[in-house]
């Protein structure tokens, strides 16, 4: 029996599959109804001993996912839009050109090209998205506007319908567009005049003028047309798509996906008994030659990660297979997405959907798709946070167009790798461990000490797993080129030059800036607040402390996701409390997170808005302590009020005051998840904080060894400041 | 006299005040959960009593396995706390009462990991889990968190405070190291361990980046992670969303009102003197 579950077991294949969301047929069906899971589900009854084991990534965090799983060498089998080119360096996907050599021609070319590189394919298409333009039906049709009905217009039809829909009594503008990192909804704006990012050799081409024209225009929609609100810079696709679906703006950039979304909305709104929003899909305004183009967010596609077994690979491939069968293309649609294999044919003809896809036809001949270059997701996001300072008026785009050209030249330089540095990293890491033995060795513990370290050692042996090993190793990386998901194979000592670059980099010290900022202010203010706050409470009884103490403290217990939550929800644009309240006195509604001025402000009004309440409760408790003899002695030598507070009590606080001046800074010079969940650390660099640019240039960027040099740094702030904090005190108190 | 009846004139509506600013964000939370998207997106937002409905509710409960995480997070906090307070308590009596070699340097090099950022951390552990084979398990939230460092350093302070006339006399009768710790120490400490097992509750609930990096299977999320999640599908119904974070924050705001007042006795033992 044992044997023969034994033989069982060795039969079934795993597949292990991840995918990004995709939208099911209609809004909330279970699971098991899900055509994608269907297809699944299909693919293991017609193989038996496969088994499927599917894991759903989400579209904020999955890439990030994805990174650390491939990372630590453990990427799953085959994913779903899991194409990039840095897995490509690193030699984690399997070469596709021989294995689907057969279907290649079938695939439009613009959907393979993404994926090429060096004659070989490295992921199979899936679909495309491409960017179009969504125009409000029900208000140019209310304002006597005519719409191109084949979806094409040129560049001044354009504006002049932004301009009829514009209406800033009504708190409408005529068009809203999004430059956040990572969205590359106005690129085909700049694509118009030629602009391609990289050159047919390779190059940088922002020197052409195709570039600067672009930005011009973008320019121009907000400060000389006046159809695209100011804070444009600091606007998210999000804030957008929320505008364009409340009548907020009369025409946007979205993806194809965003059709599909807004009829499924408008169904919901019938369903309520709401009118619904009716709306043209255009084109981008065409080239001054008259061409129609677009630009594409990604092609979606699949890859095959290294496989060893080639039975296994061969079985991924036929699922693969599967899933871009003829028949399972119509689930597309679903998405939003268009088809890029020929054969596939037009998946929306004769759909509910056909009147919005057919005005893109033209559009699909010539889509400007990511080039494949090295450090790509670097480059669009220094390219987009420059686009967001120059349309804030925080840069002047002739001085951006020589840096881009030199920074993006750099970011795709080809680096050259010694593999002797594993050597030098085993050799280092080796020498505290020298250290140790050596100390151990001076150390002659007495039977009774050698009893104690049994005693503790659970104790130190989980917190010399999780704790002291991985800082040592952290601190290593960071005097080391550690290429993420190349490893250890190839590590090169470079010693103090992640450190050097690291406090060149102006991104940085902006970011060391903010984080001295954001403590500076919270900081003194909410320890001020909590000492404040604690005098007044502490001459009542218990029941009017009680009560107050958990007003202050309750905010405290909930997480800071939550708290995010609700202060993204209260510092929306146009729903937001903060502005409804604002427009209730008659004022003008703030930008808070949309410009570079106001966004770190709120984000520190945030923290001067929340009580602190263990500050508090720590207060009263040490108030408590004070000896009442002590407080008697000094009334009975006249000390009341205001003088004895501040001449007996207060210094009497002063280690508490310490330990919550400690406790608060270190706390404060690790904010992130604020910053995570509120901007990103945008607009622009303005609200990136050292732990943020820690965590971006770990995740986003995959440089591992910088991200460990700015962490040290970080380290270095937090040892300095609580010692200057203590030396301060200690002299009070002897005083 | 007159001082204090001032100070309560002048005190009570500046610390209402406050205490309404403070509260304002988990009202409009609230009040959020229970109206409708319809009526928040109008502006101005149309709430009345009217309004008040659970159709957010109803939406999150079918478009999403709330439950499961909310069970998750639930036990897993339990388990963790219940660990690291033991351990803590039982290391902050080792470094509190017992003398050996040594044991000052150890407990200044334990207490400094306290000003390490997490962050510098996180990819480490996660690839020695990554090597224990233990990533996308509950265990990979279990084990880091089984030494917390504050928690130790709050309970050698608490029982550093303890007569050392007690335990020496346990000792003298003949008392293992075990012995007092169980005996003597456990019953001492109980009001500080009931803090920190609450803090302990509390932190674990709410953390959120590490469990968003071990975990991938949605079944396993905790709840924080779970609402992250949410946050990416329904990023535009502020109503779903609201309702999922007021899940979300239920269980800390219980355990705080049934045990708020445990929480001023002990702290202030890690406040003074480090």
């Amino acid at each position: 029996m044992p044997l023969l579950s034994w033989l069982f077991i060795l039969s079934v294949i795993e597949i292990n599959l991840w995918d990004f969301p995709r939208p099911a047929q209609k809004e909330n069906v279970p699971i098991e109804e899900h055509w994608e899971y269907k297809i699944f589900k299909k693919f293991e009854k017609e193989h038996p001993g496969v088994r499927i084991n599917f894991t759903r990534l989400s579209w904020r965090n999955g890439q990030e996912k994805l990174d650390i799983a491939v990372l630590s060498g453990h990427p799953p089998d085959i994913c779903g839009s899991g194409f990039k080119t840095a897995y490509v360096e690193a030699g984690a996907l399997e070469p596709l050109d021989t294995l689907f050599a057969s279907k290649i021609k079938d695939f439009y070319p613009y959907a393979l090209k993404p994926f090429i590189k060096n004659g070989h394919l490295y992921a199979i298409p899936w679909y495309a998205t491409i960017y179009c333009i969504l125009v409000n039906k029900t208000l140019t049709d209310s304002l006597g506007i005519s719409l191109p009905e084949d979806g094409i217009w040129d560049f001044d039809t354009f504006v002049e319908t932004a301009r009829n829909l514009t209406d800033l009594n009504k708190r409408r503008w005529g068009f809203s567009f999004t430059v956040e990192p990572n969205h590359e909804e106005a690129w085909p704006f700049l694509y118009r005049h030629g602009f391609r990012v990289f050159d047919s050799n390779n190059q940088p081409d922002f020197l052409t003028g195709a570039f600067e024209h672009g930005v011009r225009d973008l320019l121009d929609f907000i400060y000389s047309y006046k159809i695209s609100p100011e804070e444009t810079g600091g606007l998210t696709q999000h804030d957008t798509w929320v505008m364009f679906i409340n009548n907020r703006t009369g025409m946007t950039v979205q993806g194809t996906w965003a059709i599909t979304a807004l009829i499924r909305e408008n169904k919901k709104r019938m369903e309520r008994g709401e009118k619904p929003i009716y709306f043209q899909v255009m084109n981008f305004p065409t080239t001054p030659d008259g061409i129609v183009l677009t630009g594409s967010p990604g092609i979606g596609n699949w890859v095959i990660f290294k496989q060893k077994d080639k039975e296994k690979l061969k079985l991924i491939k036929e699922l693969i297979e599967e899933i871009l069968k003829r028949e399972n293309q119509k689930y597309l649609l679903y998405m939003g997405t268009i088809p890029v294999i020929r054969s596939a044919g037009d998946i929306y003809k004769g759909t509910e959907l056909e009147p919005y896809f057919k005005n893109l036809h033209p559009a699909l001949e010539n889509v400007v798709t990511r080039p494949f270059v090295k450090n790509w997701e670097q480059i669009d996001d220094l390219i987009a946070r420059n686009l967001q300072l120059i349309l804030l008026k925080k840069k002047d785009i002739t001085t951006v167009v020589t840096e881009l050209q030199e920074k993006v030249k750099q970011l795709n330089l080809e680096q050259k790798v010694q593999s002797t540095g594993k050597f030098v990293f085993l050799g280092i890491l080796a020498l505290p461990i020298f250290f140790i033995f050596w100390g151990l060795s001076k150390f002659k513990p007495s039977r009774w000490d050698l009893y104690v370290y049994l005693l503790l050692s659970p104790i130190l042996l989980v917190f010399l797993t999780f704790t002291f090993l991985p800082v040592v190793f952290s601190f290593l990386l960071s005097f080391f080129k550690y290429k993420a998901f190349v490893g250890f194979k190839e590590l090169q000592f470079v010693g103090l030059e992640h450190y050097y670059n690291t406090l060149k980099d102006p991104v940085f010290i902006k970011a060391i800036f903010n984080t001295i900022i954001y403590t500076a202010v919270t900081v003194p203010w909410s320890v001020a607040l909590a000492l404040f706050i604690a005098i007044l409470l502490y001459p009542f009884g218990e029941k009017i402390r009680s009560i107050f103490k958990a007003s202050y403290y309750l905010p405290g217990v909930v997480s800071a996701v939550v708290i995010s939550v609700i202060w993204r929800w209260m510092f929306d644009p146009s729903y937001g409390l903060l502005n409804q309240i604002l427009s209730l006195v008659h004022l003008p509604p703030q930008p808070w997170l949309t410009r570079p001025e106001t966004a770190m402000k709120s984000i520190i009004l945030t923290d001067i808005l929340t009580m602190p309440g263990t500050g508090i409760i720590i207060y009263l408790a040490a108030l408590d302590r004070i000896p009442s003899t002590i407080v008697e002695a000094a009334r009975v030598d006249g000390a009341y009020g205001i003088r004895l507070w501040g001449k007996i009590i207060i210094p009497l606080l002063a280690p508490t005051t310490l330990f919550l001046l400690v406790i608060r800074t270190i706390s404060s010079f690790q904010v992130f998840t604020k910053i995570y969940i509120l901007t990103k650390g945008g607009p622009g660099y303005a609200t990136n904080t050292v732990v943020y640019s820690i965590f971006r240039t770990a995740f986003s960027q995959l440089d591992f060894s910088t991200a460990s040099a700015q962490a040290f740094l970080l380290f270095v702030a937090i040892m300095a400041f609580s010692w200057i904090q203590f030396k301060f005190f200690k002299e009070e108190i002897e005083y | 006299m007159n001082i204090k009846r001032a100070h309560k004139y002048i005190g009570i509506p500046i610390l209402t005040l406050l205490a309404t600013l403070s509260l304002a964000p988990l009202l409009w939370l609230i009040v959020s959960a229970v109206t409708p998207q319809t009526f928040l997106l109008q502006i101005p937002p149309s709430l009345s009593l009217k309004t008040i409905s659970f159709e957010n509710f109803q939406k999150l409960f079918e478009i999403s396995t709330i439950p499961r995480w909310f069970f998750n997070s639930l036990y897993l906090s339990l388990i963790n706390s219940f660990n690291s307070v033991m351990i803590a308590t039982y290391g902050g009596f080792i470094f509190a009462k017992i003398n050996f070699k040594g044991k000052k340097l150890l407990f200044m090099i334990i207490l400094s990991s306290l000003m390490i950022p997490f962050h510098v951390t996180l990819i480490p552990s996660f690839l020695i889990l990554k090597s224990l084979k233990l990533t996308d398990t509950h265990l990979a939230l279990i084990l880091p968190a089984l030494v917390n460092v504050f928690g130790l350093f709050l309970m050698r302070q608490a029982i550093s405070t303890f007569p050392q006339e007690i335990l020496d006399q346990a000792r003298i009768d003949g008392a293992s190291e075990m012995d007092i710790f169980l005996k003597i120490i456990i019953p001492l400490a109980k009001s500080q361990m009931f803090v920190l097992a609450i803090l302990t509750f509390v932190a674990q609930w709410n953390s959120f980046l590490w469990p968003l990096i071990v975990l991938n299977r949605s079944k396993l999320f905790t709840i924080q992670v779970g609402l992250a999640t949410l946050q990416d599908q329904f990023l535009t119904d502020y109503g779903i969303l609201m309702a999922g974070a007021f899940i979300t924050s239920l269980p800390v705001i219980l355990v705080f009102f049934l045990f708020s007042r445990y929480l001023t006795k002990g702290i202030f033992a890690g406040a003074i003197k480090s």
